[in-house]
């Protein structure tokens, strides 16, 4: 807290004030990254080994989406339609279980890979051979609060750092005028259960937290709007820091006052940043029909627009971005958990399916004709999967036992698939996984070993993986 | 007098059912597919279940139920908890450890308790209060009514005295219940009246309990060795670890029966245990310096760092003890002293030596803390209420910060912005971060910005000595000295009252900017207007010549006002009533300044429905004002032509809770502040709403679950407002020529023909097909211009109408909350 620069280096560092850019802390800070590689507000100097990937986007299915009705076909469960499960059966949350439920949904081959997906997801069978599935995650938490920490921080509980908390915290930002983690949001979507905790940077300095923007709002981040003209804005930062200069004199150079001031022009340029970023009149109409911008789906569209500006993150240097999805009221899907379809499946995962499949296939196709799909990884996941067996009479109950991801660009196999389930879904049985080990995975991709990312915390050294986590090898190039 | 007389069991009621009560089994560890019946009774919200893991909800396989006042037996399958442990636990209903009820009386009684396997019979229910009856029948067979009635008399008899004796088996007592219930007995102190007077005594201490307020805490019952959880996984229980203080220091475990908790506070608080008094001072200095003599107040030891200064630690530590644990006395010890009181100017020596300022050889330069600026700012505006205790209380509330309500996932925004922790875990060390949202709710936050105005406020209102140039400097002064606890110099004094004359100089001047922005704005629109007025008057000329001529294709509405002079509906009856200063001009109905029209109830059900307005707009920032609306007299039910509620420039089809309502997402209006426009809204009865602007549809047609029925003589039409009540942000800034109503869905072309029909009215697109190129060609240049002037008015943002030193003096204001000096202290 109380590190100092020299008293010489402060000096030389003396910004040019608000009439122009501090323009002499951004060269230093250029040159810095150069030299080795990050950003200068990175926790690495650089990173461990040579990263494919430099964002994220975490495409995050709360609810839990049934893995045997989109990624993970399984005849069996046509022949035991209606039948008792043959197995023994763990416990279920509603504990209301029915009889082995066939999908409603219609699995085919896509692409050259041949990897089948259901018709909940159409449009991702054209951009199949850009996926690497994993069909054998597991979770240890079968309830949404606890699965949604534990997907995001590897902790079941709040208070530890989320996954873009570490990213931005390891690797800096490279956009200095936008924040390292940001959250998407869109219409009337909330964060999922847990709250914003689930994107909290826990232990980790506070600036990494994730930032939630609002994709379809004029007031996109809290207070980006100016309440002021930009003249008055300059006027008074100019005053103020005539008197912040003696201040900082005062204090002998305190370094954190001197952040405190750069600060000030961090989030002065913002309030130009932030709105360029939202501004998507200048997309073409082709690039509308793409991503269905203009849906009739309200929720569709609303989606859409996440996905849209997910891309135009990535191109402004933007480490890690969180999509959230939108609820349609089906099931027992609510607002923090859309996909939660304990009841009327097949329509409420229709409608979600819906909703992000093809913003979501534009997002690859956009990314890979742009030549950023190469760098940018996508993960895809729920907190856990859905039963084979119905809840009730025409729902699933969550399965933690098993259940279907996948990952996409950012040097990541495309056409593969990691398995498996046993037959009928509800257990992984081979190559069995965990969140550690996907989000050791997204690490190492990005060019950090996970079990040297760590910070000290509460007299031990925490990481995103605990002590657990192995990089999937098999699904990457 | 007497509520029951009760078989052999557990009751909590025997004196009151005022008192409190819990019972518990042990835990049972249960096997596969077992069951729990329990034989329950009681009332008020009393209740019974089985706890698994401690969990003090209910929930689908949690289940909690209710006593009632008759004698039940409960069930519950176990079988989905096997392989853990389960204790019951029946209640009274303000004593439940989470689902309390505060209901003061209630009460339970139980009788029996049964864990058995699944596959067994139910335990069968019969009237046990019988048996005495039929045990006597047996040895004295009754041959007659007589007799069955002796009978009976000699078994109540003898019941009763077995009652008195304490010898009456759970038969008996049920009978004498069952006897009491029906009347048999006598129960009432009227007709008793020796026990009388002693149930008076009873009942008047019974009144006198108090019922007690209850809080949530532990309550000590019968202590239990807990597992380790390896590394923190209840799925991974290791050892049971026995109940002691920390093992390093002595491991034998607490002899007590108990939890352990009482013996652990002794043990923390004992004179010769030095580590909790140390961790305290430690924290109370760090509070006081900006770090600890330990700067990892929660760890110490191997987990933290080492203290800079232990010997001073341990004397603090001490001297804590003999002042009998006083914190004033702690912190006026400490403040007191020369080290707390140097400044906080670092000399060459010590930024070269001692860089993190260990040796305390100036004082460290510490920001406030989130609930400190929060604080800070009430103060200086005046809006600070002191209270002691109280609920909690919102962010923009103005008491202290630290009544601030605190939910763990929705923290205040503006606490949060500055560093509130998480409070999912002990942080005795607040980071101190740098994140753009603090600077961005300096700058741009609603309520920075009224606490910024309070303070002008309240600085122009003290009393000054003498003129003006002396009172600003007073006035600075003030606010120097509340803002940073210091005077400003005369330097600091003279720049903050230039940056006030610099800021009313570029205030005047972006007036003056504006003035002439607008004037250049006002002068391209008459010039279009010079061109257009011709054409628009010949055109209307023509059309009032000759008459309705369309009319074959125009639609019959069921009403229609043309507010020619009247409010009257010319097609219906539902003539309307001005109110709230609507005005007739020219043909038109003007409402502006709350003014609106409601008419008399329709006489015609209207469910699938058209509304239609021509209407011209006082400007077009205006937002969510009504043109034509169709409500319940209530204005609680509605559908209506709204313009800018949810988008601004935006035509909606508003509708209560807008359960109809989507945005059209049509263009911008952009004209209907200089000419009417004609806009309709269609309501299908498939639920299709489509907007019609000018004739053509207006953005695009949606879906909703309407259409909605308003019933003959149970709704009403209004002008001008979004629905009833008139209040708020629902009144219309403008005039309406005519407006009308269909009971059916228009077509397209209906919906064109009618917007060309009026007599008042010519659209835009008529009078451009009649202009020339060249006049074509001019009004397109003089938009081209006007779209550019208009672009720079937005870059200037919003400009005051008037310059006040309210206004003036809260720039300062809002500038002295950016200073840096305002959240650090040196």
């Amino acid at each position: 807290m109380f590190d100092r620069y020299s008293r010489r280096a402060m000096l030389q560092r003396t910004s040019a004030g608000f009439g122009a850019v501090a323009l002499s802390g951004l060269l230093h800070e250029a040159a810095m990254a150069e030299r080795v590689g990050l950003p200068a507000d990175a926790a690495l100097k650089k990173t461990h080994h040579e990263p494919k990937a430099k964002h994220v986007i975490f495409c995050f299915m709360s609810g839990g989406v049934s893995h045997v009705d989109s990624y993970d076909p399984k005849p069996i469960l046509k022949r035991f339609h209606g039948k008792p499960m043959p197995v023994k059966l763990e416990r279920t949350q509603f504990n209301n279980n029915g009889n082995v439920m066939a999908s409603p949904f219609e699995f085919e081959k896509a692409g050259d890979s041949g990897i089948e997906i259901s018709s909940m997801f159409p449009e991702m069978r054209k951009v199949v051979d850009e996926l690497a599935v994993v069909r054998s995650m597991t979770t240890p938490v079968n309830e949404h609060a606890q699965g949604n920490f534990f997907m995001h921080s590897g902790f079941p509980t709040m208070g530890f750092p989320s996954a873009g908390a570490w990213c931005a915290y390891g690797l800096g930002r490279e956009n200095r005028n936008l924040p390292g983690y940001v959250v998407l949001q869109s219409g009337h979507a909330v964060p999922p259960h847990g709250g914003v905790s689930l994107f909290s940077n826990g232990y980790l300095p506070a600036q990494h937290q994730g930032s939630i923007l609002q994709a379809d709002q004029p007031e996109a981040i809290r207070n980006i709007r100016p309440l002021d003209p930009q003249r008055a804005q300059r006027e008074r930062l100019t005053f103020a820091e005539s008197f912040d200069r003696e201040f900082l004199a005062e204090a002998s150079g305190d370094a954190q006052i001197e952040a405190a001031i750069l600060n000030y022009e961090t989030a002065f340029r913002m309030q130009a940043s932030v709105p360029e970023l939202c501004d998507i009149s200048g997309e073409t109409e082709a690039t509308h029909q793409k991503y269905g911008l203009d849906s009739d789906d309200a929720e569709k569209a609303a989606y859409a627009r996440q996905c849209l500006l997910a891309r135009r993150l990535v191109e402004r240097g933007v480490r890690f971005i969180e999509l959230s999805c939108l609820t349609k009221g089906i099931g027992a899907g609510g607002a923090a958990n859309p996909w939660d379809q304990h009841g009327d499946l097949e329509r409420g995962h229709g409608a979600m399916g819906f909703q992000v499949d093809q913003p979501i296939a534009a997002l690859i196709a956009d990314l890979r004709e742009r030549g950023l799909l190469d760098e940018t990884l996508i993960v895809w996941t729920g907190e856990f999967g859905r039963t084979p067996f119905s809840q009730g009479s025409n729902g699933r109950d969550h399965n933690p036992f098993g259940f279907s991801v996948w990952l996409a660009g950012g040097g990541v196999k495309g056409g593969t698939v990691y398995w498996s389930t046993d037959e009928f879904g509800y257990h992984a049985i081979e190559n069995k996984c965990g969140v550690y080990d996907l989000w050791a995975t997204v690490l190492h991709q990005l060019g950090i070993d996970h079990e040297r990312l760590t910070y000290r915390y509460s007299g031990r050294d925490f990481r995103l993986t605990d002590v657990h986590g192995e990089v999937l090898k098999p699904i990457l190039a | 007098m007497l509520t029951g007389i009760y078989p052999a069991g557990v009751y909590s009621h025997v004196l009151s059912t005022k008192h409190g009560a819990r019972l518990t089994s042990r835990d049972i560890s249960l096997g596969e597919d077992l069951e729990l019946w329990v034989r329950v009774i009681g009332d008020g919200g009393a209740t019974v279940r089985y706890v698994v893991q401690d969990y003090p909800r209910n929930g689908t396989v949690y289940p909690v139920a209710d006593l009632s006042g008759d004698w039940k037996w409960q069930r519950y399958d176990l079988a989905y908890w096997s392989g853990d442990d389960v204790h019951i636990e029946l209640t009274t209903a303000a004593d439940a450890p989470l689902l309390v009820k505060n209901q003061p009386r209630s009460w339970f009684g139980l009788r029996e308790a049964i864990v058995r396997r699944k596959d067994q019979p139910a335990p069968v229910e019969f009237s046990e209060y019988l048996a005495p009856l039929f045990d006597a029948a047996t040895k004295r067979q009754p041959k007659s009514v007589a007799e069955l009635a002796a009978l009976y008399g000699d078994v109540i008899q003898a019941a009763i005295a077995a009652w008195q004796d304490d010898s009456a088996s759970d038969e008996q007592a049920l009978l004498l219940d069952a006897c009491l219930r029906q009347g048999l007995l006598p129960n009432q102190t009227t007709t008793l009246p020796t026990a009388a007077p002693l149930v008076g005594e009873y009942r008047q201490l019974e009144e006198a309990i108090p019922v007690p307020t209850r809080v949530p805490g532990l309550d000590e019952s019968v202590g239990r060795n807990q597992p380790l959880f390896e590394r923190g996984n209840h799925k991974h229980p290791g050892d049971p670890v026995p109940r002691r203080f920390l093992e390093v220091i002595d491991s034998a475990p607490y002899a007590t029966e108990q939890s352990g908790r009482l013996e652990l506070a002794d043990d923390l608080l004992r004179p010769d245990n030095p580590l909790t008094r140390r961790v305290l001072v430690n924290r109370v200095w760090h509070h006081l310096f900006g770090q600890g003599i330990v700067s990892t107040p929660d760890n110490f030891g191997r987990l933290g760092d080492v203290p800079s200064h232990p010997e001073l630690l341990d004397w603090l530590a001490l001297r804590f003890e003999a002042d009998g644990w006083s914190l004033r006395k702690l912190i006026r010890l400490i403040v007191t002293s020369g080290t707390w009181q140097r400044s906080s100017r670092a000399s060459e020596q010590s930024q070269e030596l001692d860089p993190e300022n260990r040796l305390l050889s100036h004082a460290n330069v510490r920001r406030l803390e989130a609930e400190a600026i929060r604080d800070v700012m009430l103060t200086v505006s005046g809006r600070l209420e002191h209270q002691t205790g109280g609920t909690p209380v919102d962010g923009n509330a103005p008491q202290r910060s630290v009544y601030v309500r605190v939910r763990r996932n929705s923290l205040d925004p503006f606490l949060r912005a500055f560093d509130f922790p998480e409070p999912s875990a002990t942080v005795g060390r607040r980071d101190v971060t740098n994140v753009p949202a603090q600077s961005l709710t300096m700058l741009n936050d609603e309520q920075v910005s009224g606490y910024a105005t309070a303070w002008a406020q309240r600085v122009l209102q003290l009393p000054v000595d003498g003129e003006a140039g002396a009172a600003q400097r007073q006035r600075i002064q003030d606010v120097f000295l509340s803002a940073f606890g210091r005077e400003a110099s005369d330097g600091e004094v003279e720049r903050s009252l230039q940056y006030v004359a610099a800021t009313r100089a570029r205030i005047e001047e972006q007036q003056r900017d504006v003035a002439v922005l607008e004037r250049s704005v006002a002068a391209c629109r008459e010039q279009i207007e010079a061109l257009k007025s011709p054409v628009r008057k010949r055109l209307l000329d023509a059309l009032k010549k000759d008459g309705d001529k369309a009319v074959g294709f125009v639609p019959e509405p069921i009403g229609r006002w043309e507010f020619a002079g009247n409010a009257e509906d010319v097609a219906g009856g539902a003539h309307g009533e001005l109110r709230g200063g609507a005005k007739l001009v020219d043909g038109a109905l003007v409402v502006s300044g709350g003014g609106h029209v409601v008419t008399k109830p329709i006489t015609k059900t209207v469910r699938e429905k058209t509304l239609e307005a021509w209407v011209q707009l006082d400007n077009l920032d205006q937002r969510a004002g009504g043109v034509i609306t169709i409500q319940t007299p209530d204005g609680v039910f509605f559908d209506s032509i709204v313009f800018a509620e949810r988008d601004p420039r935006q035509w909606l089809a508003g509708s209560n809770n807008f359960a109809r309502t989507q945005p059209f997402n049509g263009p911008r209006e952009e004209e209907a502040a200089g000419q009417p426009v004609h806009v309709a809204i269609v309501y299908q009865a498939d639920g299709m709403v489509i907007g019609y602007r000018n004739g053509k549809p207006y953005g695009k047609p949606y879906k909703s679950n309407g259409p909605y029925e308003f019933k003959a003589g149970q709704a009403v039409v209004s002008f001008g407002v979004r629905h009833l009540p008139a209040v708020g942000n629902r009144l219309l800034s403008g005039k309406i020529m005519r407006a009308q109503l269909y009971d059916r869905a228009l077509s397209a072309e209906e919906v064109a023909a009618s917007s060309g029909a009026s007599s008042d009215f010519v659209p835009d697109s008529r009078v451009m097909a009649e202009l020339t190129a060249d006049e074509l060609e001019t009004i397109a240049r003089l938009n081209l211009d006007i779209g550019a002037v208009e672009a720079e008015l937005k870059h200037l943002g919003s400009v005051p109408d008037e310059i006040n030193d309210v206004a003036l003096w809260s720039e300062l204001a809002r500038a002295i909350f950016t200073f840096k000096e305002f959240i650090y202290v040196r």
